[in-house]
């Protein structure tokens, strides 16, 4: 069986979700034996879904941060793109 | 494209100026430096419009250019942040693997469920917070392994550190992005 440490190296390597089948399988006997592996995994996995989950989102353009691009910068833009015409 | 972002690049900037500036904060984590490669986007697409070929739209043909910018920024950041290499073994000791790296501390529970948490709308603004907080040589190594999905050997060559180091700097940026998240989510 594989040791801790190559169980959080995977996840520290990889995104579960993309390791090949053949990777997983001795990964999940491992955290289904071992209960600090579990807890271990279930936190890194449970936080690389939600990147992915935000990737999603930022693709489809639907999260509204409250963050924009000043008022200052839009007009820095404008003024360079117009020298550059 | 169509015809009026083709003659008017100028509209680019209402069209897709937030969406890119946001794409750039939450992988750069600083507004001036955001700005900066929102500006040389335009400016390349610009450049380069006659050999844009119409196939994908046009925010994410600027976006594919500015993820080379905010690349190009996080290498030269990486530069003026001295990482010691002497945090590595302080935090592995601190992941408190033992000589077999049996794991002797429990991690703490979520303080909410994060299944749930991410079927919910708002949730995605919180998680852009908080991945918007992480500091320096954290959400640097964190950009380019969970943003960008790029392997361990080219984040220790760009960002000059050792794969240990680079577990541990992302270990800890997991552990500051799940306080954070706990801290805002909770109390949203």
């Amino acid at each position: 069986m594989i040791a801790c440490k190559q169980v959080a190296k995977a996840l520290a390597e990889h995104r579960y979700y993309e390791l090949p089948w053949w990777r997983r399988i001795p990964m999940f006997v491992h955290i289904r034996l071992c209960v600090m592996c579990g807890k271990y995994h279930a936190q890194v996995v449970d936080m690389q879904k939600g990147v992915k989950n935000y990737l999603e989102h930022e693709e489809a353009g639907d999260v509204d941060p409250a963050y924009h691009l000043s008022d200052e910068a839009k007009e820095r833009i404008k003024e360079a793109l117009r020298e550059k015409e | 494209m169509n015809d009026k972002e083709l003659t008017n690049p100028e509209d680019w900037i209402a069209e897709h100026g937030d969406y890119l500036f946001q794409f750039a904060f939450v992988r750069l984590r600083n507004r001036a430096a955001a700005e900066d490669a929102v500006q040389e986007t335009f400016l390349a697409g610009f450049k380069a419009l006659d050999r844009y070929d119409g196939n994908t739209p046009v925010r994410y043909w600027l976006r594919g250019i500015l993820r080379h910018k905010v690349v190009d920024y996080i290498r030269k950041a990486s530069r003026e942040i001295a990482v010691d290499d002497s945090e590595g073994k302080e935090i592995l000791d601190s992941l408190k693997f033992k000589a077999f790296g049996i794991p002797t501390q429990h991690p703490p529970e979520w303080k909410f469920d994060p299944e749930f948490a991410y079927q919910q709308k708002e949730f995605w603004e919180v998680f852009y917070a908080c991945m918007s907080n992480l500091k320096d040589a954290m959400g640097q190594a964190f950009t380019l392994r969970e943003l960008e999905g790029w392997s361990t050997e080219e984040i220790c060559k760009e960002l000059n550190i050792k794969p240990n180091n680079l577990w541990v700097v992302l270990h800890r940026a997991r552990t500051q992005l799940k306080s954070c998240l706990e801290a805002k989510w909770t109390t949203t």
